[in-house]
């Protein structure tokens, strides 16, 4: 049972452009979901977002719950209404949180007993309690509650997290009571080790569900294991269901990770980095805090068509970073709509059959530099595009 | 420049106009001036700004922008501005090319997306189509505009076509006694930390290049505990100050104002108002500021030194006054004769989560006033009376029946009873805060502590300020602006808890 319709458009090798219709929306995919975390994205209204062309915002689970907490939802009538936000939604579990953000978490066959940071309480967070809050807060995709490992583990308890994954999306399964409004994902457990992905895959899969989320992965593991693992799992992953690649959201991640046929990302990058002056463009990153860029009156990318880049000039931003609130406001602007377009342009690209081109081109412009003759790019994105029959080119011509 | 269109019958309060030609905008005094941070109203991005209506005049203190963007960064891109706007038709040509070309590829998605969005959404794209073409119109208005707005702050900072700038150097009392100006130079506390010394010759290459509406002269403004002759010297200063912002006034300063001490004691004031007026009569001044005022002293004080001193300044030139004020504090100085006030009450109540309600009790005066119209046959002195008795009535009545006439003007949105409180900040209320959000999201957003919190109160509370002058214009017009006083101050009691 399903709430959601997927159909794709275009092809290009794995990679693929398509329309998934979720209850409150319509969403193009591949697409970036930005992170909004209590319930508002970091100093954004909902009418701008809805100025930058975001098709779905992630909001996390554990910290609605601890407030306004799931009765609230429950009463007032979910996430859209308190927002006030017509389009997409999805929430995650609150697994991740939990694990990374609490001094001690237990891990049991029941579920996750933590030590809450604020006041010391103690909470248990079990499969059931965490789809009954999904279920009041009223997402359009709700993730299951996994077994969270640190990637770079192995042996026996990356083994039991794994199984242990798959007992607990049965259960989450059985605890769901809205299947025909919210789609529930599973999440891909097994690390880095190819064997315990395969079997995970398989049993996976044969729950039938709308959807598919990678998980385990983004933690600190080398980029050349990072692409295999996620090769493999679209290699098995249904073809006419959605994929969701947790955690990645680095450009040159984006666009790699499309080519081997993910549909749909999260990241808190793009948001977190505005704040410390950083803006995002073609050529790769801008740190503005730095004084060279005192006397430069050129916008932050001449073909953006956000309000910052429309307005304001590269000194005018440096001045402000860091300094004034508006300063972060205006580059999470800029650097939300870069990737909203970064996105739309591959998207483009697939259905006129020249996505090599656009990556080939991508690529040239993010690792170039002033003064080599030959470009040097690293050995994973030219290992992983092979994969795909994309060759890069490496010769710097200069403009 | 300023036109008085109507005077009060009861008080010194008056009507204007204020033309202000650099940025085609004519101000309807009483007015306020925004108070901003580098140019940058608290929090608000350009396109949140462009919901708070008669917001026009913006005031920048110069400390804030000395190091960044300080002079040469400026100089720098008004050059540029100047060398871009005469290439400027080839690159746009070359752009349009480009745009043309990638339209066409980009055409077949957005002719989907826009079907199926017409046919789901019609009846609801109604209702926003109004309210976005007003928007619209405005931001086009200002894009084109913009593009006549040649350099200067306003260029860099993207402050649009509709507001108007007003530079000033202020530093805090507290400033002005650790870090002591000479004759030669200012001293500026900048809000970087550091101290840095400006000469006023400085200060208007400073305003020629950031090309302001208004420019006011440099001042200092002394408290009054200080001995006579630190008073005198300070004031003595500040004239030779005001001497060399004249000499180097140009059409890129703008308008000038000079500053009024208005000390303490009657003898200095007066002594130092008649030198001024004599600069005045020159024809260089264009206006003037109140200076040393909401500074500890008391109402009564403050408002017997401004009352003195409007008897013998000029009718028909514009005054100011800078200070924190509360809204009975405002209606003290307008009614005796004040037209711009420069105060930001908006920005503290937000920082202290407190929203204004100004809305309702103020409606019954021009209810009033309406049926006053329409009924032919009913006597004006009849109408008069009724409202002098209602007053009375309120007052001798107990306090709790009192307060529930009257909702608070301002509440604190931390209190844990906006848990499940859907209501907007304030029924009624046009602004985008109350039109999208509600006090449950707001209450929710201010415990952990996010920065769209700020945001919206911020946008609400200037809305509401912009309506008390509103307001207040209109109870001079009609001559009832004493009734609009007590009522602002029977409303302002009823927030305490006696």
């Amino acid at each position: 049972m399903s709430a959601l319709e997927f159909e794709i458009l275009a092809k290009s090798g794995k990679a693929r452009t398509s329309i998934l219709t979720l209850p409150h929306y319509k969403v193009t995919t591949p697409i970036f979901q930005p992170v909004g975390t209590c319930g508002s994205m970091k100093g954004l209204t909902s009418k701008q977002l809805r100025e930058l062309d975001c098709q779905i915002i992630l909001g996390n689970t554990y910290h609605l719950a601890l407030h306004p907490g799931g009765e609230f939802f429950g009463k007032c009538g979910g996430l859209h209404e308190f927002m006030n936000w017509d389009r997409g939604l999805l929430t995650d579990s609150g697994g991740f949180q939990m694990v990374s953000l609490s001094k001690l978490a237990e891990v049991t066959e029941e579920g996750v007993n933590f030590i809450s940071p604020k006041d010391g309480s103690q909470m248990l967070l079990k499969p059931e309690t965490s789809i009954k809050i999904q279920n009041q807060i009223g997402a359009d995709i709700i993730m299951q509650l996994d077994d969270v490992v640190h990637v770079l583990t192995s042996g026996k308890r990356l083994e039991e997290a794994m199984y242990r994954s798959i007992r607990w999306l049965d259960r989450c399964i059985k605890a769901h009571s809205r299947k025909s409004e919210q789609n529930l994902f599973p999440i891909i457990q097994g690390g880095l080790n190819p064997e315990l992905r395969k079997i995970c895959l398989k049993e996976m899969i044969k729950r039938d569900c709308p959807g598919y989320a990678i998980g385990g992965l983004s933690g600190g593991e080398s980029k050349d294991q990072f692409w295999k693992i996620v090769s493999l799992c679209t290699d098995y992953l249904p073809e006419n269901k959605p994929r969701y690649l947790m955690g990645v959201g680095f450009p040159v991640d984006l666009i790699v990770c499309s080519v081997l046929g993910v549909d749909m990302f999260d990241c808190v990058y793009p948001t977190r980095t505005s704040r410390f002056g950083t803006a995002l463009v073609w050529e790769g990153t801008l740190k503005l805090k730095s004084e060279k860029y005192q006397f430069d009156f050129d916008p932050i990318e001449k073909d953006c068509d956000c309000l910052t880049c429309k307005k304001y000039t590269k000194s005018a931003i440096h001045t402000l970073v860091t300094k004034e609130t508006v300063g972060c406001h205006l580059l999470t602007i800029h650097n939300i709509r870069f990737q909203m377009r970064l996105m739309q342009r591959f998207r483009e690209s697939i259905k006129n059959n020249k996505m090599p081109e656009f990556v080939r081109a991508f690529m040239k412009a993010q690792f170039k530099k002033k003064g080599e003759k030959k470009i040097v790019y690293p050995t994973w994105v030219i290992e992983a595009l092979q994969s795909q029959q994309i060759e890069l080119d490496y010769e710097n011509d200069e403009d | 420049m300023f036109s008085i269109t109507h005077e009060e019958e009861n008080t010194k309060a008056r009507l204007g106009k204020l033309a202000l030609p650099k940025s085609s905008i004519t101000l309807k005094t009483p007015c306020f001036i925004g108070s901003t941070k580098r140019g940058f109203v608290r929090h608000l991005t350009p396109d949140n700004l462009i919901n708070i209506p008669d917001l026009e005049l913006l005031s920048i203190n110069l400390p804030q922008i000395i190091y960044k963007p300080g002079l040469t960064i400026l100089k720098r891109f008004n050059k540029h501005c100047q060398e871009s706007s005469e290439t400027k038709k080839s690159v746009e040509e070359t752009k349009k090319e480009e745009k043309e070309n990638s339209n066409k590829i980009f055409q077949e998605e957005k002719q989907e997306k826009e079907k199926e969005k017409e046919k789901e959404k019609k009846i609801e794209i109604e209702k926003e189509k109004e309210i976005e073409i007003e928007n619209k119109i405005v931001t086009e208005k200002d894009n084109n505009k913009q593009n006549q707005i040649k350099d200067g702050l306003k260029r860099y900072y993207g402050i649009g076509s509709k507001h108007a700038l007003l530079l000033k150097i202020r530093n805090s009392e507290f400033a002005d006694f650790y870090y002591p100006s000479t004759d030669e130079k200012i001293a500026c506390c900048a809000s970087e930390g550091t101290k840095v010394f400006i000469t006023p010759s400085q200060y208007m290459e400073f305003a020629s290049e950031i090309n302001p509406d208004i420019t006011v002269s440099p001042a200092i403004e002394v408290v009054g505990n200080n001995k006579r002759d630190k008073i005198e010297k300070a004031i003595k200063r500040s004239m030779k100050w005001l001497n060399i912002a004249i000499s180097k006034k140009t059409s890129r300063t703008g308008s000038l104002f000079a500053v009024i001490h208005a000390v303490e004691d009657p003898k200095i004031r007066n002594k130092y108002l008649d030198r001024l007026l004599t600069i005045v009569k020159n024809g260089k001044v264009d206006g003037f500021m109140f200076g040393c005022l909401f500074l500890n002293e008391s109402r009564i004080e403050r408002k017997k030194r401004i009352g003195q001193i409007i008897e013998s300044i000029p009718n028909e030139l514009p005054r100011g006054i800078v200070g924190d004020a509360t809204l009975s504090q405002i209606l003290d100085c307008v009614e005796n004769g004040i037209d711009l006030i420069n105060s930001s009450f908006p920005l503290r109540l937000t920082e202290l989560n407190l929203v204004l309600n100004y809305q309702n009790p103020l409606q019954n005066l021009r209810s009033e006033n309406k049926n006053k119209n329409e009924n032919e046959n009913k006597n004006e002195n009849e109408n008069e009376n009724e409202n002098e008795n209602e007053n009375i009535e309120i007052e001798n009545e107990n306090k709790n029946e009192f307060k529930k006439q009257f909702e608070p003007l301002l509440f604190n949105l931390r209190n844990g009873k906006y848990e499940d409180d859907n209501k907007p900040f304030v029924v009624g209320c046009q602004c985008f805060a109350c039109k999208n959000h509600t006090r449950q999201y707001v209450y929710h957003l201010i415990s952990v502590r996010e920065m769209t919190a700020m945001i919206l109160m911020n946008l609400h509370n200037l809305y509401q300020y912009s309506l008390f002058f509103k307001d207040m214009r209109w109870a001079i017009k009609n001559d009832k602006f004493i009734q609009f006083k007590e009522a602002i101050q029977l409303l302002e009691k009823s927030n305490t808890k006696k």
